[in-house]
């Protein structure tokens, strides 16, 4: 009886989780299915042939998506990193240590969280300008360093960890740095992973600052493929193929983010309460 | 000797400012100086090109204020924010709820419960884009429907709002989650004994416990929702050139885009802004009332 | 120690992976857009479109043709970047920031920015290199209506390029199941066409006689071709002078036209939004639609042979305007380099050939602006197999050349203004004269805005 319940319950955690994410399925089948089925007023949530490709063809053999992807990756991949560790650091200091005008400060990052960022594009582009940085990588990322979100998750989390630990590792003669890169850090890899990934995922598909900051073919990033393909004008290549370039975006995103879910979840808030 | 003490006391009390100087720096390069110069500006006319023309006082202010779009605007945000922000969070809570116990197909329900959140913003709009489509998406097929969502007036703002859900919902999960796994056992077990179930268990222990994390993605959506536009930019101004059917789905920050980016008007931009920003620091300084309230970190 | 340590790691990371990207550009790309410097003996030139799909492909065609010919005997190369939308933007920003490095030679902007791309410096009067012996390009090679729309201040300042004009698209075999020989040809026969084109099923429409959403585009359109011209802004619709005011209410166009859509809207059959105007064309959801030429293109994949094209239904019967053909154009920037901006001036030269013109408008469905382009065996045979295009390109010949959109601005904003008041309109909020007066009176405080701003 018990195990017939365990069993149930699990089925229902599994279709739960099937209707959340129906509009990915959905996704993966248009993109899959010829224009003359996804225009019927009919009704087909599958393709009634598989192994169409023809939209992925058109994907790739009009954009140059896999350029784009790679500059995706090195803008998002480096400015996840860099902000992992910036915020990382201004977290640990507003979580352990006391001093002059931390309120404040604290302050000022929430504050950050509700400065919208579209109006900052245009002024942006001007401080980019001066600092020399139009059309290089750096440009693109730069502004991407930091997010006063990340910081505050990483303050709440860290504050949830015992300072007692941190006192007893500092009569052991440990410095506060070391503290944080050889404890702090090691044993918060959820935090920092959830970091990292949303980071990512944030930064992956960004359009309009790569863009704008860059004026070659060869620097554009993910979502101009699909901004291509998606006009109305001219010749358009169908809603399919749209469809699929937002697929093929979508799987680099999704694989990092199951790579890493293991991470997320799987560790207890190590230290977090038992010290 | 003396001189060696002296060196360390000046770097300890020194050292906590060393590691938010990278952010500093990076929050206000990017963030607080574009911003102070926008708020600035906000109190002169500005041409299109964004050179003062004159000392305005708080003539701009007077204008937004008296437009009633902009007006529609705050309302649909609010609007946006109230409905969004419990519902995704309830949502997330209840998921992690269900899932806080591992099984052996743990990891394949859990990865699906947060995938929402390994999708960017505009292919999620794409997505929906075709799904709530009157003639070929899904949502009408499905349940032989005839309306168009995004493009009637009545149904375009919750169109929005769901799609906005759907898109939190993977992100308070997944934090839920971690901070469900991560309650104490002994506590929970003692509240059982001392007999404490259903309900009284939720409310009384579970969610205390978990006060941290439900602050903290209540600050997030709410700074987010009050920010937001994409969704409104992405899906209703290349048909409408505006927010929306009968403006219902403009947000202020889409309000602020359409009327700096798009119409060259930075005088109603500028300070569309900083009213926009006040509310939501209205809404942020509640929140943060209330972490000193109920939120307990032990 | 070590954090520094950390934090020069990580700035060198960056730093060397922008390295890395810039040397990529050297080798992926023909030199990185900012060079001004001829390298060796080949002038570059830098042209930024915002095409995509066939569009592009062909204009990639014509540019390697010119890379590999012509460009080649006189030493330039052409670096074709896409810009997308944000094209005209970025060369106002560079122009901002005095990036003389970071911006184009050539750029593809829509006609209605002349105003402001002219307000920058940099800009080139295309009309004084047309004007100079032995130009192989001069001004009436270009149809009339395109000459038109590329002057600004009495000066044809930019070349037209991929410009296209609305038409009605009907579906063949409804009308002909319906019993109509040809296509409506003016608003009153189209309110007949509707009202027997619609279906009803069930207190439902199944099938909508017409479908068009009116914005700025199609109502800039019905008003400037009533009569024998109109304008929709006073100074020739802003052409000779900056626009300050609308004139379309004074002049009764507005009005007329809103009295003839109201029939329409009275019949039940007309389908007021846009939601995917193009594939529910092609389902048959629609018997007929108003859009851009731009959009057969899209039409012959969805629905080969089974639309054809006509003019633009006329306002009142005796409308001899004529509709106005828009769209976008070539604007020349000379940064302080005249070898370069002439070097520029031969890429365009080229571009706009008759033969180049070939290419681009079979691929894009574009009106090809030159007139020699339709003498060309080629582009005869083109248009007996797909007379569709021929409408387009006959509706402009036979329109007034002084029909044409206006340069209005603050165009998008009135886009904004006249698609949601007309929205109201549609739905039965607004009457006529109510509608009349709301148009006028938004328009007309944009415009004031934006002078007493931008004085």
């Amino acid at each position: 009886m018990k195990k017939q319940n365990h069993m149930f319950y699990q089925l229902l955690c599994i279709v739960t989780g099937v209707i959340l994410i129906l509009p990915i399925i959905y996704a993966i089948n248009i993109s899959f299915m010829p224009q003359d089925e996804i225009l019927t007023t009919n009704l087909h949530f599958f393709p009634s042939k598989a192994g169409y490709l023809e939209n992925y063809k058109i994907v790739f053999m009009h954009t140059r998506i896999l350029r784009f992807m790679w500059n995706s990756l090195v803008m998002a991949g480096i400015s996840s990193i860099v902000r992992v560790i910036v915020a990382s650091l201004a977290a640990f200091s507003f979580s352990f240590f006391e001093y002059r005008g931390k309120k404040a400060l604290f302050a000022l990052v929430v504050g950050s969280m509700i400065i919208p960022a579209d109006v900052l594009v245009v002024q942006n582009y001007f401080t980019t300008a001066e600092l020399g940085l139009i059309n290089t990588y750096l440009g693109m990322m730069v502004v991407f360093f930091i997010s006063g979100i990340n910081i505050f998750v990483m303050r709440q989390n860290f504050l949830s960890y015992s300072i007692s630990l941190k006192e007893a590792a500092q009569v052991d003669g440990c410095t506060n740095f070391k503290f944080y890169r050889k404890i702090l850090m090691p044993s918060n890899i959820p935090v920092i992973t959830t970091v990292f990934i949303s980071s990512f995922v944030g930064t992956w598909n960004t359009y309009l600052w790569p863009l704008l900051v860059t004026n070659t073919d060869a620097m554009r990033t993910a979502q101009v493929a699909v901004t291509m393909l998606n006009n109305n004008e001219g010749s358009n290549y169908g809603v399919g193929a749209v469809m699929a370039a937002a697929v093929v975006i979508l799987v680099p995103s999704v694989a990092v983010f199951l790579l890493f879910q293991r991470k997320i979840v799987g560790g207890v808030m190590a230290g977090a309460v038992k010290g | 000797m003396k001189g060696k003490t002296f060196g360390k006391k000046l770097f300890q009390s020194v050292e906590p400012y060393l590691y938010l100087f990278p952010a500093f720096l990076l929050l206000i390069m990017f963030a607080y100086y574009p911003f102070a110069k926008n708020t600035v500006l906000s109190f002169f006319t500005v041409n299109k090109f964004r050179e003062i023309r004159e000392f305005a006082g708080i003539a701009n202010y007077i204008k937004v204020l008296g437009d009633e779009k902009f007006i529609q605007s705050i309302g649909n945000t609010l609007v946006f924010v109230v409905v969004t922000v419990p519902v995704s969070i309830v949502v997330g809570f209840g998921l992690a709820l269900l899932a806080r116990k591992r099984t052996r197909t743990s990891s394949l329900y859990e990865a699906m419960y947060s995938m929402s959140m390994a999708i960017s913003v505009s292919v999620v709009a794409m997505i929906f884009q075709l799904a709530f489509n009157p003639s070929m998406g899904i949502v009408n097929k499905l349940f032989g429907t005839n309306v168009s969502w995004l493009t009637d007036p009545k149904t375009a703002l919750a169109a929005i709002i769901f799609i906005q859900i759907w898109a939190n919902v993977g992100y308070n999960f997944i934090f839920l989650l971690s901070g469900l796994r991560g309650m104490s056992e002994d506590v929970l077990e003692s509240a059982r004994i001392d007999g404490a179930t259903g309900i009284h268990l939720l409310t009384r222990i579970i969610i205390p416990m978990v006060s941290p994390t439900l602050l903290f993605l209540l600050m997030k959506d709410i700074a987010y929702a009050m920010t937001t536009s994409s969704f409104t930019l992405i899906l209703t101004y290349p048909v409408f050139h505006n927010g929306g059917p009968n403006g219902t789905t403009e947000t202020i920050m889409s309000y602020v885009y359409g009327k700096g980016i798009v119409g060259t008007n930075y005088n109603a931009a500028f300070a569309a802004t900083t009213v926009g920003f006040v509310l939501a620091a209205v809404m942020m300084a509640l929140s943060l009332v209330l972490e000193k309230r109920k939120v307990n970190y032990d | 120690m070590k954090k520094l340590l950390a934090l020069l790691l990580c700035g060198a990371m960056a730093l060397g992976t922008a390295a890395c990207g810039a040397g990529n550009e050297g080798k992926g790309g023909t030199g990185s857009a900012g060079s001004g410097q001829a390298s060796g003996d080949t002038q570059e030139v830098v042209f930024w479109h915002s095409f995509s799909g066939a569009t592009e492909a062909a204009l990639a065609s014509i540019i390697n043709e010119y890379n590999e010919g012509r460009g080649k005997e006189k030493g330039i190369h052409v670096e074709l970047v896409y810009q997308g939308y944000e094209g005209t933007d970025k060369v106002m920003l560079a122009y901002q920031t005095k990036d003389y490095e970071n911006a184009p030679d050539i750029n593809v902007g829509l006609t209605s920015t002349i105003p402001a791309v002219m307000d920058m410096g940099w800009t080139v009067n295309v009309e004084d290199y047309m004007k100079e012996d032995g130009s192989e390009v001069t001004k009436d090679m270009f149809y009339e209506p395109l000459q038109q729309a590329c002057t600004y201040e009495g000066q044809m300042v930019a070349v037209p390029f991929s410009n296209s004009i609305p038409l009605l698209y009907y579906n063949k075999e409804m009308l002909e199941e319906a019993g109509f020989e040809k296509a409506p040809e003016t608003m009153d026969e189209l309110k007949d066409y509707v009202t027997a084109l619609t279906v009803e099923e069930g207190g439902e429409v199944k099938r909508y006689g017409l479908n068009m959403q009116v914005k700025r585009y199609q109502l800039v359109e019905f008003c400037v071709s009533q009569g024998e011209v109109s304008f929709f802004g006073d100074n020739q619709g802003g052409r000779e002078a900056p626009m300050t005011k609308i004139v379309a209410g004074d002049d009764g166009t507005l009005k007329t036209f809103l009295e003839k859509l109201q029939a329409l809207i009275d019949t039940g059959g007309y389908k007021y939004v846009e939601d995917n105007i193009n594939e529910e064309f092609a389902q048959g959801l629609s018997a007929m639609a108003i859009m851009s030429s731009s959009r057969m293109g899209t039409l012959d994949e969805l629905m080969p042979g089974k639309y054809m094209t006509a003019y633009l239904p006329k306002v009142n019967a005796d409308d001899a305007g004529g509709a106005a053909v828009g769209g976008s154009c070539l604007n020349i920037f000379n940064r302080d380099d005249d070898d370069r901006a002439r070097a520029a001036w031969d890429v365009v030269q080229y571009c706009v050939s008759p033969k180049s013109q070939y290419t681009f408008s079979t691929a894009s469905g574009y009106i090809p602006v030159n007139k020699g382009c339709e003498d060309l065996d080629e582009m005869k045979k083109y248009y007996e197999e797909n007379p569709q295009y021929k409408v387009a390109l006959d509706q402009m010949k036979e329109a007034n050349p002084l029909s044409q959109e206006p340069l209005d601005l603050t165009y998008n904003e009135i886009n904004g203004i006249i698609t949601e008041i007309m929205l109201e309109f549609c739905q039965g909020n607004l009457g006529v004269d109510e509608t009349v007066n709301k148009i006028v009176e938004r328009c007309n405080d944009a415009l004031d805005e934006y002078h007493s701003v931008n004085g």
